[in-house]
C-alpha cells in the first residue's frame, strides 16, 4: 500500500472538517441554553431537547414520517420483489423499459414529481391524506429497493434452486425455503435505505402534505424558514443521531460503501 | 406446448404488474397531467381554466426575470460540480491509498451523510454561514477582520452547501473506479522515473475519467433540481427554478405557470444528460469497456 | 437391458445444436463419465437427465420407465453441482435434511438418515456448521451427503471437483469412488478433467460437438483411441504423417521415412496418408542411428518420476516420457535415435471425425 505524502494528508483532514463541521456545529448549537442558534461556550444545557417533548407538532411529524417511511417502503417492496424477479430471470420484450420506468423517479427533479402529485392527488381529492403520501413516496423510494432485489436476485447462486428441485421441492416450496431467505439480506438492506429515503424527503413531501399531515422534515422546514429557535438544532441533532445508529448498523451488516455506491443515484 | 409457452412467456408481465399499476396511476398520469396542465390559463380572479395555449411558456421564454433564475439554477449546477470534482476526485484518490481499515471510517463519514436529511445538514451550513455564525466568530475572533462577512444570502454561500450536500456522491463514483484499477499502473509509472504529481495527473486521472463523469452528472443534475439548499441558504432573493415552482404552486397558486417552468427544467436537465450520456459513450466507448 | 437409457438424445437452443443424437446405456451400479472440452455438450446432457431441460427429441429411461415427460421434483436423482449449491442459510445437517423433508420423512427416520449420511463422509462432527463456516472440501462432502441421503435411482456429478486444490481432488476422488462403491449407485459424472475420467469411472464416454465420440473402459480409450481427438485429449500423444501401403483385417502396413512398419489400425483408415499415433511414454531414446527415427534433443525437463524430452525430428518435434531411473547421459543437443514397439502405434485417419 502507497502512503500518502503530507501535503495528501493536510488535505484529506480539511476535507473531512468540511463534511463533518455541519453537522457537529447543529449537535453544538443544540446543547445552548440562549434562546437563538448561537454556538454555546460558557454554558450548556438540555433545555431544547426538553422542549422538543412540549411540542406536540414535532411529535406527531415524527410518527407519521416513521409510519409513512414504513408504509411506502413495504409497498415499494410488494411491488419490488417480483418486478425484480421478472427482470432477472427471464428476457423479454418490455425489460428494458421497465428497468427504465422503475428507475425513472431517480433523473426526474423531485419539484417535477412533487407538482405532479400535487395535481394528481387534487383531481382525487385525497391531498393531504396518509393513503396518497404512502402511494407517493412508494414511487420515489421504488427504485432503491429494485436495485438491491435485482443484485441479490442476479448475485445468487440458481444451482442451489435447481438443488432443491432436484431433491423433491414444488416450485413454490423452492421459492419460500430456498430463494428468499437467500436474496433476504438484499430486501432487508433495500427496505432500510427505501424508508430512510421516505422519511428524509423534503422536496416531494412539502407539496403534497397538509397542515394536518405534515412530516417530519417538512414542519422541520418550514420551522427554519419561519424562526431561529434553537428547537429546530435539538430536532436535527435527535435526527443525526438515530441517523448515525442506523449508518453504523447498515455499515455492520451491509458495508456502506456497498449499498450506496451505485444504488443512489 | 405452445400453450405452455404462451403461458411461460406471460409470467414476467404478471410479475411486473403491481409495480407497473403502481408507477402507471402515480407516475405516469400525474406527469401526463402535468404537462396538460402547464397549458391551461390562470387568472387571479378565475382561477385556472382549461385551454390548450402556449402562453405560460410564452410568458417564462420571453421574461428576463425567469432568464435570470434558469441562468441562476445552472450556473450553481455548474459551480458546484466544478467544486466537487477539484475537492472530490483527489479526496478519492487519497482515500483509495489508505490502509483499509482508515478508509472503512472515513468513507463513513463521508458518504454517511447522504442518509442525513438534507434540511438538516443545510441547517449547518446555516449555522456556520450565519452573520453572527461560527465562521465569522472565528474570523473576527483571530483579528482577519473587525466586520463579519455575509455569506449566506450569497451565491457563495449556496454554492459551498450544495457542494457538501452532494459531494459525497463524486467520491463514491471516482473511488468505486479507482478501486478496481490495478495499483500496479502507478508503479510502473513511478519506476520510470515519473514524481507522485505526474503520477496523479497523467496516469491516475485518465483511468479515473469514466468514474469523473459519471459523478458529475449525478451531482449537476441534483444540483439543479436541489429545492431545500438554495431555499434555505438562498431565501427569497436568491431564486433558482424549484423554489420559483414552489412560489408558484404554494404562494401565488398559479400552478398552470408553475407546471411550464416545470416542464422546462424537466426537458432542460433530460437534454443535458442524455447528450452527455451520448458524447460519454462515444468519446469513451473504444476505451473503457 | 440396461438401468438407464438415453435414446437419441437432442438438445438444440435455437440454431444451435448443443447434443446431437446421444446414445448411451448404463448398467445399475456403473460409475460413466461424460468428457469432453467445454461446450461439447456434456453439462447440457446432464441437465436433461437431471429434468432442468427437455431434450427436443429423444427419450429417457431409467429401470425401464420414461422419465422423458416427468418434472425434475418427482425424478428422484442426486445431484452434486460444480458450485456445490449448498443452501447457505441452513446448517450442514439441515441441508442434508431437505430432501427428506421433501419426502416427508418421519423425525426419527430423518434423524437416522442425516446421521448415516453425514458419518459416511466423515463430517458428523460439523454437522451443526454453516456453509461459510467450512472448507471448500467440508461443502463438497455436504453436497454429496445432501445428494445420497435420498436414496436416488441415479448419481449425477458436475464437474464436482473442479474448485478443489490438486491435493484435495486427488483425495476426494479415492473417497468418491468408495463411496459410490458401498452404496452401489448408478453414477454419471461429468468432468473435462481426463485424468479425473480416467481414475474413478468404469466407463467414459468421450464427447466433442455435442456428439459421442467413442464410449470405452478408461485403459481402453486410452490405448486404441477412436481418433486424433480422443487420442489427444486423453494424454500426450505423437504423431508422424506416414504413407499407407496395405491394410490387411486389423493390421496396416504404413511407410514413413524410407522404411516400412507393420502397425495396429482401427476399422475406417482408408486414405492413403494417414496419422501414426505414439504416446511419449511408449518412445525409448536409443543411440544414434539404431532407431525408427533421427533427431536432436531440443530440451530435457525433469518431473521428479519421469524426465520429458523434447526431440527436434525431420518429421516435427517429438515427446518423449523416460522413468526416472538412472541418470541420464543425455544432454540438449545430442543427436539421438527415436524407437518404438510397432505394437504400440495406431493409425489414425488425418481427419479429426
Amino acid at each position: 500500500m502507497n502512503k500518502n505524502g503530507p501535503l495528501a494528508l493536510v488535505f484529506h483532514t480539511l476535507f473531512i472538517v468540511f463534511m463533518v463541521a455541519p453537522l457537529a456545529v447543529v449537535v453544538w448549537v443544540a446543547f445552548t441554553p440562549l434562546g437563538y442558534l448561537q454556538v454555546p461556550t460558557t454554558q450548556w444545557s438540555l433545555r431544547w431537547f426538553y422542549a422538543i417533548f412540549e411540542n406536540e407538532g414535532f411529535i406527531e411529524s415524527f410518527w407519521l414520517s416513521l409510519a409513512l417511511g414504513i408504509a411506502s417502503a413495504s409497498l415499494a417492496l410488494a411491488c419490488a420483489v417480483p418486478a425484480a424477479l421478472a427482470l432477472a430471470r427471464y428476457s423479454f420484450k418490455a425489460r428494458g423499459f421497465l428497468v427504465g420506468l422503475f428507475l425513472s423517479p431517480l433523473v426526474i427533479p423531485s419539484v417535477v414529481l412533487g407538482i405532479a402529485f400535487l395535481r394528481f392527488l387534487t383531481q382525487l381529492n385525497i391531498t393531504g391524506t396518509f393513503f396518497g403520501m404512502a402511494l407517493c413516496h412508494a414511487v420515489f423510494v421504488m427504485p432503491f429497493v429494485l436495485r438491491l432485489a435485482l443484485a441479490s436476485i442476479t448475485g445468487m447462486d440458481r444451482s442451489a434452486e435447481q438443488a432443491a428441485v432436484s431433491l423433491g421441492a414444488t416450485h413454490g416450496t423452492t421459492f419460500r425455503r430456498v430463494t428468499l431467505p437467500m436474496i433476504l439480506p438484499g430486501l432487508v438492506g433495500g427496505w432500510v435505505l427505501a424508508f430512510i429515503t421516505s422519511f428524509d424527503e423534503l422536496t416531494v413531501t412539502i407539496f403534497i402534505s397538509s397542515p394536518s399531515t405534515t412530516t417530519l422534515p417538512v414542519r422541520l422546514f418550514n420551522h427554519i424558514t419561519q424562526t431561529t429557535t434553537p428547537i429546530v438544532a435539538s430536532i436535527s441533532a435527535v435526527i443525526i443521531f438515530l441517523s448515525v445508529a442506523a449508518i453504523l448498523i447498515l455499515d455492520r451488516l451491509y458495508g456502506l460503501d456497498r449499498l450506496l455506491v451505485g444504488s443512489k443515484r | 406446448m405452445s400453450g405452455v409457452l404462451q403461458r411461460k412467456a406471460g409470467i414476467p408481465y404478471w410479475l411486473s404488474l403491481p409495480g407497473v399499476m403502481l408507477f402507471g396511476v402515480m407516475l405516469f398520469t400525474p406527469l401526463i397531467m402535468t404537462f396538460m396542465l402547464s397549458f391551461y390559463t390562470f387568472d387571479f380572479y378565475e382561477g385556472i381554466e382549461r385551454a390548450f395555449n402556449l402562453g405560460n411558456y410564452a410568458d417564462v421564454l420571453s421574461d428576463s426575470y425567469f432568464y435570470e433564475i434558469f441562468l441562476r439554477t445552472f450556473g450553481y449546477g455548474l459551480s458546484t460540480t466544478v467544486l466537487a470534482v477539484l475537492l472530490g476526485v483527489p479526496e478519492a484518490y487519497i482515500l483509495n491509498r489508505m490502509h483499509s481499515r482508515w478508509r472503512a471510517i472515513f468513507l463513513l463519514a463521508i458518504i454517511g451523510p447522504l442518509l442525513i436529511s438534507v434540511v438538516v445538514r443545510t441547517l449547518g451550513w446555516m449555522i456556520l454561514l450565519g452573520n453572527q455564525g461560527l465562521l465569522n466568530q472565528i474570523l473576527i475572533g483571530s483579528g482577519l477582520t473587525s466586520t463579519p462577512f455575509t455569506f449566506i444570502y450569497t451565491d457563495f454561500g449556496v454554492i459551498v452547501a450544495l457542494t457538501h450536500v452532494l459531494i459525497p456522491f463524486m467520491v463514491v463514483s471516482v473511488w468505486a473506479v479507482l478501486q478496481r484499477l490495478d495499483p500496479q499502473t502507478e508503479n510502473a509509472a513511478v519506476s520510470l522515473g515519473a514524481s507522485q504529481f505526474t503520477v496523479f495527473f497523467r496516469v491516475v486521472v485518465p483511468q479515473a475519467i469514466p468514474g469523473i463523469l459519471s459523478g458529475s452528472l449525478i451531482v449537476f443534475s441534483l444540483a439543479t433540481s436541489a429545492f431545500a439548499t438554495p431555499a434555505m441558504i438562498g431565501g427569497r432573493r436568491l431564486k433558482v427554478a424549484s423554489t420559483t415552482i414552489y412560489d408558484e404552486f404554494l404562494n401565488t397558486l398559479d400552478w398552470p405557470l408553475g407546471a411550464a417552468i416545470a416542464m422546462i427544467l424537466l426537458v432542460a436537465i433530460m437534454t443535458v444528460i442524455m447528450s452527455y450520456n451520448r458524447l460519454v459513450e462515444r468519446r469513451y466507448a473504444q476505451v473503457f469497456q | 437391458m440396461s438401468f438407464l437409457n438415453l435414446q437419441e438424445i437432442s438438445k438444440s437452443f435455437g440454431g444451435f445444436v448443443a447434443v446431437d443424437q446421444f446414445n448411451l446405456e448404463v448398467d445399475k451400479g456403473e460409475f460413466v463419465s461424460l468428457l469432453g472440452p467445454s461446450g461439447c455438450g456434456k453439462t447440457t446432457t446432464l441437465q436433461m437427465i437431471a429434468g432442468f431441460l427437455d431434450p427436443s427429441h429423444g427419450q429417457i429411461m431409467v429401470g425401464g420407465e420414461d422419465l422423458t415427460a416427468r418434472p425434475a421434483n418427482q425424478r428422484n436423482i442426486g445431484i452434486v453441482f460444480q458450485s456445490y449449491a449448498l443452501f447457505p442459510h441452513l446448517t450442514a445437517a439441515q441441508n442434508v435434511a431437505f430432501g427428506l423433508e421433501m419426502r416427508k420423512a418421519t423425525q426419527g427416520e430423518r434423524q437416522e438418515k442425516i446421521d448415516r449420511a453425514l458419518d459416511l463422509v466423515h463430517l458428523s462432527a460439523f454437522r451443526d456448521r454453516y456453509p461459510k463456516q467450512l472448507s471448500g472440501g467440508q461443502q463438497q462432502r455436504v453436497a454429496l451427503a445432501r445428494a445420497i441421503v435420498i436414496e436416488p435411482t441415479i448419481l449425477l456429478l458436475d464437474e464436482p471437483m473442479s474448485n478443489l486444490d490438486a491435493k484435495l481432488r486427488e483425495d476426494m476422488q479415492l473417497e468418491l469412488r468408495s463411496i459410490q462403491e458401498k452404496l452401489g449407485i448408478t453414477t454419471i459424472l461429468v468432468t473435462h478433467d481426463q485424468n479425473e475420467a480416467m481414475a474413478l469411472s468404469d466407463r467414459i464416454a468421450v464427447m466433442n460437438e455435442g456428439r459421442i465420440v467413442q464410449v470405452g473402459k478408461p485403459h481402453e480409450i486410452y490405448e486404441d483411441p477412436a481418433n486424433v481427438f480422443v487420442s489427444s485429449f486423453l494424454g500426450k500423444n505423437n504423431l508422424l504423417a506416414v504413407e499407407v501401403e496395405d491394410i490387411s483385417g486389423s493390421k496396416a502396413s504404413v511407410r514413413f521415412n524410407g522404411q516400412s512398419l507393420t502397425v495396429p489400425c482401427r476399422e475406417g483408415v482408408t486414405n492413403k496418408e494417414a496419422w501414426l499415433s505414439i504416446r511419449p511414454e511408449k518412445v525409448q531414446l536409443t543411440d544414434k542411428g539404431s532407431g525408427l527415427l533421427e533427431g536432436q534433443i531440443k530440451t530435457r525437463v525433469f518431473f521428479g518420476n519421469h524426465w520429458l524430452y523434447q526431440i527436434e525430428t525431420a518429421s516435427g518435434e517429438f515427446l518423449v516420457y523416460s522413468q526416472n531411473t538412472a541418470v541420464p547421459n543425455t544432454a540438449p543437443r545430442d543427436a539421438v535415435g527415436l524407437n518404438w514397439q510397432a505394437d504400440d502405434a495406431r493409425l489414425l485417419n488425418m481427419d479429426a471425425s
